[in-house]
């Protein structure tokens, strides 16, 4: 098909053919160079002798390295892809989005799915992957896409209730505390937890929570539901912590890793050991030691410590600059994005980015207990690396039509 | 903000503003707070808590293998090696690498689940295989190995230690058939080989483990013990990396720490002088039967070097966790018999038994001193002028004191009017108590402290005992409660002091005046030989004058040369041996048992070495008898003397020193007899004269046919050859006579009967009493006419302290 000539095109269409922003795809592309080195440095030893049973590395120290590098490449191709698709257009595919994650996330508990270390997370449909890494996108899509027309929807004249009526009264203090406007949210993302939980995926509740919440928070939902909602969340928290043996062995040994030197007190153990024997200058590039069998999932969920280990204090520090500058730099086109649903959009894009990367961190330190969130760009993951980009594209997109500052 | 809009529509740019503010409150709180405290955290681990992080690292990540420095020899004074460390080995066996052997997934059934039962059974097979091969070859016990092969959380049971490396031999080549090597292996290590066995155990000491050894055996006892830094060296290390399975990483991060080998040790100790003192004390401990055991002492005087240190019983630091004495195993025997080896008693004895062989009694242990300190005593009254040599003191066989009647050991009338001299000749206690008065207590007492009697000697051994005196100190001594301790001190009782002060103290008194500090390390070198140390004489102070000192060895020599002192039997003709008997009660125990002693030096002239040979509770015929069974009188002069007498002797021809013989001796000493065969009788009778022989002749005749002995042999001076005239000389062996308890003329005409001659050695003249003690040639034995038998006469000595002494 012949492109068609630039006049030809809807003033819709030139705005989606506007300039990428620049120092945004340059954050992203850096952090994900970089995320490779440090993959290759961090799974080195794990590929050489072949540690985890599931895959056979065939002894190839560059086993992950290369996997990942494929898929790194391809995740480019496609964040370029979506930054040049028309993003207004995800309005309307966010429902058939929202609807096919669901439907999904049901088929995991037919014969499609797939259990590994107790947790029934994957399809096999041809090929393996994660139904929750759709949902994450899916449910940001959809509620940008509802929230952004709330104003619109405010415009038309308020649906009068018989006030006669019980249900009449009940529906207009409802519908003024704004309750109303929050079901649908609401039911789309208990369906989506609960069929989280089921599986179970801990992170990915997470993730999900934080995308929705950012976007609901900067759709202007009112504050006391966010109090309301916290609470909730905090009160099924303390229950899941204090009550479930799962989450309460978690707590144990993140507070107090050497009584778990067996468990997941072991990792921590073995990633404070990494980050602490780092300094302020760490081993350097590839010195590590403890990515030699000490530190389980090194090139997983713990890559950030090795990067701790081998470049120290301030490499990491770099690291998290530049991931911070990442989420600022996504907030700020945001803030200057041509629409609300552009805004909200990168809003629940970047806010869910920036989850994973504290949270991550977060655990690997030792500040917080094990979740099982890797880090964006570093951790291994083929998938996880082609959607974490495919979402950068989105956001990509929305800075294409950014409108430019009048030039003089 | 919002709140009183609730109702109404909200315009467009109030949507906006709320979508705006809130984005702004997200890149705040995501984008930069958030990020806050995992730098805090960050920097909380690797800058302030990165040492503590580091060293667990450390920990997991190296492998840190010692290297075992070569612990240092140690040489006598004749570079003989009494202790080196060789190379052995321990037999290491790892169970966990026992069941990782044996791979699960070999015996997995279709559908992927393991046959545990065929497992169970492939892995008992393998630890069966070495159970019962190491049970055959090295014939370890069966049950314990099952039970330690079982201890799968283990990589490292030893099993074997000390192996040598030809009996790893057989094991290795059972390894390395069912390549066993993973899982049993040789770790080299090191052990300690004594090659005179028990000469100088108890100076060497010994190597064990202890409570903070940790995997090596240190010196526990003895110079082993006391110079184990020096000898040990310093272990190296190589740090290398480690994987977390736990293989060792070809990385640049390693360390070596070479190991520094030992240093060597070159004592003072003479090896032979050292099994001359054991040999002595076992013989003497033989002879009279002694019951405790006994100590001898070998100093060169001049310099405070230990010649040889001995006590007894002994061990063999080789095995040094077993009993070595042959007395103390029959008693255990005996104890094994009653009560069996497994009761409390046997086991109780067997601990007991170890601790006296460990004991070094004459560095250790603490005795009364008896007769061997009145020289002492004396000297320090010359020293001071409250004596002289020619001053004269009376006994009357018994000396008030502090109220206390104490006798002399001869009692009333006593030993009479006697010099300074005869004092100690005799061993007089009256005599010496009126000394001791005459001195003064505070007197008396500055000299026990200027002999070092209140200070350990400070040699370099391990475990030096500490004197014991009156409780009370100078206070009580100085007192009128002391006066009775002031008499009985005078000779040498009441208060006990360590064998190595009393030799320390003495040859002060005989060299010179100058107290030393003793010791048996001369230097210390590496294995080049170079010296890292030389140890230098060490004096402590001067305690008498050179004068004084000279006068006392005269008296000495006396006390021994003399025809009726009480050192007599100590006497060897040409050794001029000086010296002092004692006997001493162990007023503590309340036995009657004694301590016999004798502290001698010779050349009196000029000191060479200085004895003190003691034996402690020689056997009694019955309770509280003074004589043994075989009618021995119990006394140092009796017991003691002899035995050192002899054994400075040995010392002295050993060590090349000339013997000195007075004009008597000259005449009684060897010639070499002459040829006169052929010649006339009366020719023949004065060349003989004139070289001091006499003769006697067989058969009749004026022309010598024969001689006995031959031309050429050494004789004894007094000996009467044989001449014979027209007869051949007999040449059909004769058998030796049993000569003990003949006096010397009795034992010379017996053998002269037979035509063999007497070479007398020990005590030559007492008026009568002597006795011979033993002959060079056992009696039975068949030797040819001519032949000179060398007979030992000693005469009875009563020195012995049978005093009533003071309670207290």
């Amino acid at each position: 098909m012949r492109k068609k000539a630039k006049r030809d095109l809807t003033i819709e269409q030139q705005l989606a053919r506007g300039p990428l922003d620049l120092p945004y795809l340059a954050l992203v592309l850096l952090l994900t160079a970089i995320g490779l080195i440090m993959l290759l440095s961090a799974s080195y030893a794990s590929a050489y002798y072949n540690l985890d049973d599931s895959v056979n590395t065939g002894g190839n120290p560059y086993y992950y390295f290369m996997g990942q590098l494929k898929f790194a490449i391809a995740g480019v191709v496609i964040m370029y892809l979506v930054s040049k698709f028309d993003y207004q257009r995800w309005r309307l595919l966010s429902v058939p989005a929202i609807a096919g994650s669901i439907f999904l996330l049901l088929l995991i508990f037919t014969p499609l799915g797939r259990t590994s270390n107790g947790a029934r997370r994957w399809l096999d449909i041809g090929f393996s992957f994660q139904p929750s890494e759709l949902a994450k996108v899916a449910v940001i899509l959809f509620f940008a896409a509802r929230l952004s027309k709330r104003k619109d929807q405010i415009k038309a004249p308020p649906k009068k209730w018989n006030r006669r009526t019980l249900r009449g009264r009940m529906g207009e203090f409802m519908e003024n505390i704004g309750l109303l406007e929050l079901v649908p949210y609401a039911l789309i993302l208990l369906i989506i937890l609960l069929l989280l939980a089921m599986q179970p995926h801990m992170s990915g509740m997470i993730l999900v929570l934080s995308g929705a919440a950012a976007v609901l928070f900067a759709s202007g939902i009112r504050l006391y539901w966010f109090v309301g909602g916290g609470s909730v969340v905090a009160a099924a928290l303390i229950y899941v912590i204090t009550q479930t043996s799962y989450m309460n062995a978690r707590i144990e040994s993140w507070l107090n890793p050497l009584s778990d030197l067996k468990g997941d007190g072991y990792q921590l153990w073995q990633s404070q050991i990494a980050i602490g024997s780092g300094g302020l200058l760490g081993l350097g590039l590839g010195n590590s030691r403890q990515k030699y069998m000490f530190l389980p999932e090194e090139h997983n969920d713990f890559v950030f410590a090795i990067v701790c280990e081998e470049l120290g204090l301030i490499g990491a520090c770099l690291i998290i600059v530049l991931f911070a500058l990442l989420i600022i730099r996504g907030y700020w086109l945001a803030l200057h994005a041509r629409d609300r649903f552009g805004s909200l959009l990168i809003v629940g894009i970047n806010t869910q980015l920036a989850a994973q990367v504290i949270f991550n961190i977060g655990v690997v330190t030792g500040a917080l207990p094990t979740t099982g969130i890797s880090l964006p760009f570093f951790s291994y993951g083929g998938t996880a690396l082609v959607v974490q980009l495919a979402e950068v594209g989105i956001i990509l997109a929305v800075s294409r039509q950014i409108v430019a500052p009048k030039a003089e | 903000m919002q709140k009183s809009k609730q109702n109404q529509g909200r315009s467009s740019g109030q949507g906006n503003r709320t979508l705006f503010r809130r984005t702004i409150f997200l890149l705040v709180i995501v984008g930069v707070l958030a990020f806050i405290p995992l730098v805090v955290q960050l920097t909380r681990l690797q800058i302030f808590q990165h040492d503590y992080w580091e060293e667990r690292a450390a920990n997991q990540q190296t492998k840190d293998v010692a290297v075992n420095a070569g612990r240092g020899s140690i040489f006598d004074s004749q570079g003989r090696t009494l202790a080196r460390s060789g190379t052995v080995y321990q037999l290491v066996l790892s169970p966990r690498d026992v069941l990782v052997s044996v791979d699960k997934e070999d015996y997995q059934n279709e559908d992927g689940t393991t046959n545990q039962s065929a497992y169970d059974a492939a892995l008992q097979e393998k630890r069966a295989l070495i159970v019962n091969g190491l049970v055959k070859l090295l014939g370890l016990d069966e049950d314990n190995l099952w039970k330690r092969i079982e201890y799968t959380n283990s990589a490292y049971e030893v099993l074997a230690y000390e192996m040598e490396e030809e009996d790893t031999a057989a094991v290795r080549e059972f390894i390395s058939e069912n390549k066993l090597s993973g899982m049993l292996y040789f770790a080299p290590s090191s052990k300690r080989y004594y090659p005179y066995s028990s000469v100088g155990a108890h100076l060497l000491g010994f190597m064990a483990y202890t409570e903070n050894s940790g995997s090596v055996k240190v010196g526990v006892q003895g110079i082993e013990a006391l110079y184990q830094d020096v000898l040990s060296g310093a272990t190296g290390r190589v740090v290398t990396s480690k994987t977390g399975a736990g293989t060792e990483m070809l990385s640049s991060y390693e360390e070596y720490i070479d190991a520094e080998d030992g240093y060597n040790l070159n004592l003072t100790i003479d090896s032979t002088i050292q099994s001359m003192l054991e040999q002595t004390l076992s013989e003497g401990i033989e002879t009279y039967n002694v019951k405790n055991g006994g100590f001898c002492i070998a100093m060169k005087p001049s310099t405070g070097a230990i010649l040889g240190m001995a006590s007894s019983p002994n061990f063999d630091p080789n095995s040094y966790a077993s009993v070595f004495d042959q007395n103390l195993l029959d008693e255990l025997k005996g104890l094994a018999d009653q009560y069996g080896t497994d009761s409390e008693e046997y086991n109780q004895a067997v601990t007991d038994a170890l601790n006296l062989q460990w004991k070094n009694k004459a560095l250790s242990d603490t005795y009364e001193p008896g007769s061997t300190f009145k020289p002492l005593v004396v000297a320090a009254a010359l020293e001071e002028g409250i004596i002289s040599p020619d001053d004269h003191f009376y006994c009357d066989g018994v000396h008030n004191a502090g109220g206390w009647d104490i006798t002399c050991h001869k009692k009333y009338p006593g030993h009479g009017d006697q010099t300074v001299t005869q004092v100690l000749e005799n061993s007089c206690n009256d005599a010496m108590m009126q000394i001791a008065e005459k001195i003064g207590p505070e007197i008396f007492w500055d000299y026990l402290e200027n002999y070092g009697l209140f200070d350990s000697t400070g040699i370099d051994l391990y475990g030096e005992g500490t004197s014991v005196f009156w409780s009370g100190g100078k206070d009580f001594f100085t007192s009128v409660y002391g006066e009775s301790s002031l008499a009985t001190a005078s000779f040498g009782q009441t208060f006990k002091i360590t064998p190595i002060q009393m030799v320390t103290a003495f040859s002060s008194v005989i060299n010179g005046g100058h107290l030393l500090k003793p010791y048996v390390v001369q230097s210390v070198s590496d294995d080049e030989g170079n010296n890292t140390y030389y140890r230098q004489v060490e004096e402590v102070r001067q305690v008498i004058s050179e004068e004084t000192s000279s006068t006392l060895r005269t008296m000495l020599e006396s006390v021994v040369a003399g025809p009726s002192a009480s050192g007599r039997n100590a006497y060897m003709a040409g050794y001029r041996i000086g010296g002092k008997t004692g006997t001493s009660q162990k007023r503590d125990e309340n036995t009657g048992n004694l301590i016999c002693s004798f502290m001698g030096f010779a050349p009196v002239d000029n000191p060479k070495v200085l004895v003190l040979l003691a034996f402690d509770s020689p056997a009694q015929s019955d309770f509280n008898s003074n004589y043994t069974p075989s009618g021995t009188y119990i006394s140092g002069g009796n017991i003691a003397a002899p035995m050192a007498g002899q054994l400075i002797a040995n010392i002295l021809d050993y060590m090349g020193v000339e013997k000195q013989y007075s004009t008597d001796e000259l005449e009684a000493a060897d010639t070499t007899m002459i040829n006169v065969n052929g010649y006339e009788l009366t020719v023949a009778k004065g060349l003989l004269t004139d070289r001091g022989i006499r003769c006697r002749t067989v058969g009749s005749g004026n022309t010598v046919t024969g001689q006995l002995p031959a031309a050429g042999v050494t004789i004894p001076g007094s000996s009467t050859v044989i001449l014979y005239l027209g007869q051949e000389v007999p040449t059909d062996k004769v058998k030796v006579p049993n000569l003990e308890g003949l006096s010397p003329s009795e034992a010379k005409n017996t053998l002269e009967e037979l035509g063999l001659f007497l070479r007398a050695t020990g005590v030559t003249d007492d008026g009568g009493t002597m006795e011979a003690l033993s002959q060079t040639i056992a009696a039975g034995t068949e030797v040819a006419p001519g032949t000179v038998v060398e007979v030992r006469f000693v005469s009875s000595v009563i020195d012995y302290a049978d005093q009533q002494l003071p309670e207290g």
